[in-house]
């Protein structure tokens, strides 16, 4: 996936202005940044949920984006319902829901109304929903921010398990540093709309080549 | 008084023909021009509720005002049009049910776009957004829109078949309360108090009142069980 000049704008606000940055499948991306630096921004350009302003995000003819955004929603139906909204009704689609939802522990409200689930359960579901279908990119915007620790690891086994099934690219955003380091091979650090630094995600924590990474890092102190 | 009212349930419990025949027109005007309301509104509500620009925003205000048209207003611009002067004088609609129809149509038809608009603006960028990530084409997703709307658009359908059971200036102006013909329950009521004739207004005053509490009793019934 080639990413060039893309550029979002908010009346006078610039959210996301973005040179070059090119991803590969069968990699995990995760992309970190402060409060309002673009990175859902980005997600919504690559899943084509907004037009950029410029610029665009080169995708092969045969891509499939998946995408997760930042705020689940669950629609009326019970829970296996709103997963079962992302993939079709085959044998196949059906197994692989029900290995989902017993992965990320939502068995015993399967039968039950989405709208009634609570704030992680709902996260869950729509993570479930996600990755549910094949796809070629897997885009989520803080899938695990309202998750236990216990569901947590779960999810993130799955986000492993679906590059490698798939050969997916994964661009997963997140707030923890720690998480990056378990799920993600490379890491993209964003400010103000820019991508500063990418590399390596080890490398990267341990060897910041920016100040605005070190400084980043530091408050995290890692 | 007491009388009176004991003189009302008589005429309930008989089936009073009068009565009947003020019901029968009341409900053959309202079921029809909220129905057609709702044909209409839905719609119009689902085009305002879609995206933002500015013709879309004076359109939506424009549609606030008009939910609150005074109902005599709203007769009054019926009775000019159909009037023997009215440049609609040709479609013959003065003092006809289908006239007070029309009216009522013009009545609550912003009132089930506005609500639809209203409950479904704030839907639309999150269902759009988890549809088009789930790789849903976008007839999936309008529907999937609708589908979590329609228990609103069924209660916008209710609000304003009660409005049209209700409102008076509106059918009173254009219909004229004709005996047999286009008298309905409000102006009915008005009429027989005016005369003095206590037993058939508080009659039809405890059916329309029971009316409206059966609508209630739909609506919550066929609520979704769920705190939204
Ligand atoms: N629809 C919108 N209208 C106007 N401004 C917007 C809109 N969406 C985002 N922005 C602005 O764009 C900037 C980037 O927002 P974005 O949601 O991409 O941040 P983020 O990196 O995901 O933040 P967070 O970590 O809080 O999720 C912010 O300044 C935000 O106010
Ligand atoms: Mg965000």
């Amino acid at each position: 996936m080639r990413i060039r000049n893309l550029i979002v704008r908010y009346g006078a606000t610039t959210a996301l202005d973005i040179g070059e940055l090119t991803l590969k499948r069968g990699v995990c991306y995760a992309v970190i940044g402060a409060n309002g630096c673009g990175k859902s921004t980005l997600a919504r350009c690559i899943a084509g949920v907004i037009k950029p302003t410029s610029g665009e995000v080169g995708l092969q003819p045969d891509d499939k984006v998946r995408y997760m955004p930042q705020r689940s929603y669950a629609f009326y139906g019970s829970t296996l319902s709103n997963v079962m909204l992302g993939v079709n009704a085959t044998a196949h689609g059906k197994e692989r829901a029900r290995m989902l939802i017993d992965a990320l522990n939502l068995t015993t409200v399967a039968r039950q109304g989405a709208k009634q689930l609570s704030g992680g359960q709902t996260a869950r579901m729509a993570l479930a929903r996600t990755l549910v279908g094949q796809g070629t990119w897997l885009v989520l915007d803080e899938p695990t921010a309202a998750l236990d620790s216990g569901s947590m690891l779960a999810a993130e086994g799955l986000i492993r398990s679906y590059r490698d099934e798939f050969d997916a690219g994964v661009i997963l955003i997140t707030h923890s540093l720690k998480q990056a380091k378990r799920v993600s091979d490379q890491l993209v650090f964003m400010e103000n709309g820019h991508v500063v630094e990418q590399g390596e995600t080890k490398r990267l924590i341990d060897d910041p080549q920016t100040p605005a990474l070190t400084r980043f890092l530091e408050l995290f102190g890692a | 008084m007491g009388s009176a009212f004991a003189q009302a349930l008589q005429l309930i419990v008989t089936g009073d023909p009068m009565l009947l025949q003020i019901i029968g027109v009341t409900l053959r005007m309202s079921l029809t021009s909220s129905a057609t309301a709702l044909v209409l509104g839905a719609p119009w509500g689902a085009f305002l509720a879609f995206g933002s620009s500015k013709v879309k925003s004076v359109l939506i205000v424009v549609n606030r005002t008009l939910m609150g048209l005074p109902p005599v207003v709203c007769g009054l611009l019926c009775y000019l049009m159909f009037c023997g002067v009215g440049p609609l004088r040709f479609l013959h609609l003065l003092y006809t049910v289908e006239g007070m129809i029309v009216a009522q149509v013009i009545l609550v038809t912003p009132i089930v776009a506005g609500t639809i608009e209203a409950y479904a603006r704030p839907l639309v960028a999150p269902v759009r957004e988890t549809g088009v990530g789930l790789g849903m084409s976008r007839p999936r997703i309008l529907r999937l829109m609708i589908q979590e709307c329609r228990y609103q658009v069924f209660t916008s359908y209710l609000l304003a078949l009660g409005r049209a059971l209700a409102e008076v200036g509106a059918v009173s102006m254009v219909g004229g309360a004709i005996a047999y013909k286009t008298n309905v329950m409000t102006t009915a009521i008005m009429m027989y108090t005016n005369r003095g004739d206590f037993k058939m207004a508080i009659a039809l005053g405890i059916i329309l009142v029971g009316l409206f509490f059966l609508l209630n009793i739909l609506a919550h019934v066929l609520q979704p069980k769920v705190v939204a």
